[in-house]
């Protein structure tokens, strides 16, 4: 069984996330509403997944979990977020893909399969579902 | 004048005084008593005053004693019996027959063959108007460079090479450079370099030549005693009346409290955006909980609900992707909507495309909403219902008709024949697009499909446009 970290400050939403990733045949090893939290849980529970919300209470912000866990090769991540793609500044040096919100459970639960396929092949097989997309490679500085 | 013999040459006598007669400067000759032997046409027209007045006369008797200048006096009576000639001897006085006058005076001794006392000739040149102008051209550079020093902006003048010719006070306050460090210096020598920047030099290049002005370069960099700065540079070209060498005025505008203004507000619209689409995310989340203990034949409602709320959360990034003041323009909306549909509806390995035919045309933020919705309901009907081969074009299209706006969703699948079996889900669609239409005040046409495809007209009032002078901005 897979397992899924899960940061989110929205505590009705990270429960909404748990149930339905629950009921898809996961295992939702934790949900953290900070960074702090989210990187305890990460490294007590080494997840195969994580779906992070990017902005988090205090000020956090998913991007610096994945950086702390050192995610890369070790655990595929999903974003979850307000932004709009054309303002985001997340690419794959932070995580494989993200999902504007609001999304539908349906969509969540597709994505989260194409994350697990990029990370475990590299590859990513379209139809995506809405408002979701594959993080760019990182603008060379 | 025809009194100066010229000897024997083979020059016949006429030629010197047809010289002298055409000389644009008044001439005088007069003999060792300061007796005026003859002058110049020029003369008489400049003190009017005629032959008859003048020849004979002593020069300081001449015209009820105007011309008894001390300045002439010491002139005739001290220089001149000392000197062969005096060039540019200045001489301002004021005239009673042609006011105030600065006069320059040239004078040359000559002498006829025998004759050892001499004449003098004097050439006199009226300079007033060249002086006046001279004066009120200083006065305009004095003027200049007090409002160049009171300017709050630093600002510098400089040559056609790009030299400093002057920097204003708050330039060298601002940039800790004293005024002999700027002069006959480009501005891209200054300081660590920060203006040597291969864009604006390109740009600057183009001021005079071209007279194209600079109009907001902006440039962010650490500056010395100030930390990182951006500035705004303007220029334009410079001409002085009169005067053809051109100059270029270059402004440095800070804007770096600006910039970080528009930087606040955008950090607060993320801040904004993300708390709704976090609540937008809540009332997916309820619909969500309900529908999984909902009976199946209602799944598909709560479904199309969950999508339609994405969609508003979807026109919310649109409609601030095409504003930024306080309209939006419908012509980039329009295309938002149109790459937003194509993107998550379609795929990139669809048969259908949407396209977009649209003036440029502005609604207000409020309506944008409900215009949004629409066209996301008759496009998507369209996507849905009208290409059972999954190829296709649908075309949004937005024009000024009158004092309306023709908004038209085309499509050239297979018509409404086809799927007149009124489903509960179009029906619903249907329902959405007269409410839309009616919030916006607008009229539906009835939708042709004579030849292939289907055609929604819906005729929308001018209202939506804001009152002229409204703040534009293009996505």
């Amino acid at each position: 069984m897979l397992r899924v970290l899960i940061a989110e400050d929205q505590l009705m939403i990270a429960d909404l996330l748990a149930d339905v990733l629950t009921a898809n045949g996961y295992e939702v090893c934790g949900i953290a509403r900070t960074v702090d939290e989210a990187v305890t849980l990460g490294e007590l529970h080494q997840p195969d997944l994580a779906v992070l919300d990017v902005q988090l209470a205090r000020g956090g912000r998913g991007p610096e979990i994945a950086r702390r866990l050192n995610s890369r090769g070790k655990f595929g991540v999903l974003y979850t977020t307000g932004e709009h793609a054309r303002t985001s500044t997340l690419t794959l040096a932070d995580g494989e893909a993200a999902i504007v919100k609001p999304y539908s459970v349906e969509d969540l639960v597709r994505a989260l399969e194409i994350v697990r396929e990029i990370a475990t092949s590299g590859t990513a097989t379209p139809p995506f579902p809405p408002g979701f997309r594959v993080l760019p490679a990182p603008a060379l500085a | 004048m025809s009194d100066i013999a010229l000897g024997t040459k083979a020059v016949p006598d006429i030629a010197a005084s047809d010289i002298v007669e055409t000389v644009p400067s008044a001439l005088i000759i007069l003999d060792r008593n300061l007796n005026i032997t003859s002058a110049n046409r020029a003369f008489y027209q400049t003190f009017r005053t005629s032959p008859a007045e003048t020849e004979g006369c002593h020069i300081y008797e001449l015209g009820n004693r105007q011309w008894d200048i001390p300045a002439l006096r010491s002139l005739l009576e001290s220089v001149i019996p000392h000197r062969a000639s005096v060039e540019g001897f200045e001489v301002e006085h004021d005239f009673p027959t042609i006011g105030r006058r600065i006069m320059l005076v040239n004078a040359r001794k000559i002498f006829r063959p025998g004759d050892h006392d001499g004449y003098i000739l004097l050439a006199i040149e009226d300079v007033s108007e060249e002086r006046a102008a001279r004066a009120e051209s200083r006065r305009n550079w004095q003027l200049t460079q007090s409002i160049v020093d009171t300017i709050r902006d630093p600002l510098v003048v400089l040559e056609h090479d790009m030299t400093i010719v002057t920097a204003s006070k708050a330039f060298l306050t601002i940039f800790e450079i004293t005024e002999a460090e700027t002069q006959g210096r480009r501005v891209s020598e200054l300081g660590q370099h920060q203006w040597d920047v291969p864009a604006l030099r390109h740009l600057m290049e183009k001021v005079l030549p071209e007279n194209k002005p600079i109009e907001s370069f902006e440039i962010e960099d650490d500056f010395p005693g100030l930390g990182r700065r951006v500035f705004n540079l303007n220029a334009r070209k410079i001409s002085q009346p009169g005067n053809h060498t051109n100059r270029m005025l270059l402004v440095f505008e800070d804007i770096t409290d600006r910039k970080q203004r528009e930087r606040d507000a955008q950090v607060l619209t993320n801040e904004i955006s993300h708390r709704i689409k976090n609540n937008l995310q809540i009332v997916v989340g309820l619909i969500a909980y309900e529908a999984r203990s909902t009976a199946a034949e209602c799944v598909q409602g709560y479904k199309a609900m969950q999508a339609r709320i994405g969609a508003i959360a979807q026109l919310y990034d649109l409609i601030s992707q095409s504003s930024r003041g306080r309209t939006v323009a419908v012509d980039a909306y329009l295309g938002e909507i149109a790459e937003t549909m194509s993107a998550s509806l379609l795929g990139n390995t669809s048969g259908i495309k949407i396209e977009v035919k649209a003036e440029a045309l502005d609604i207000d933020p409020d309506r944008a909403v409900p215009f949004g919705l629409l066209v996301n309901e008759l496009a998507t009907n369209a996507i849905k219902h009208a290409f059972p081969g999954g190829t296709g074009r649908v075309v949004l299209s937005v024009e000024r008709v009158g004092d309306q706006i023709e908004l038209t969703v085309a499509d050239n699948g297979v018509g409404m024949k086809d799927k007149d079996s009124a489903k509960v889900p179009e029906k619903r669609g249907a329902d959405y697009v007269a409410i839309f239409v009616r919030q916006l005040g607008g009229t539906i046409a009835p939708p042709e499909s004579d030849g292939p495809g289907t055609t929604v007209r819906i005729r929308l009032p001018l209202l939506l446009v804001p009152p002229e002078g409204a703040e534009r901005v293009a996505a």
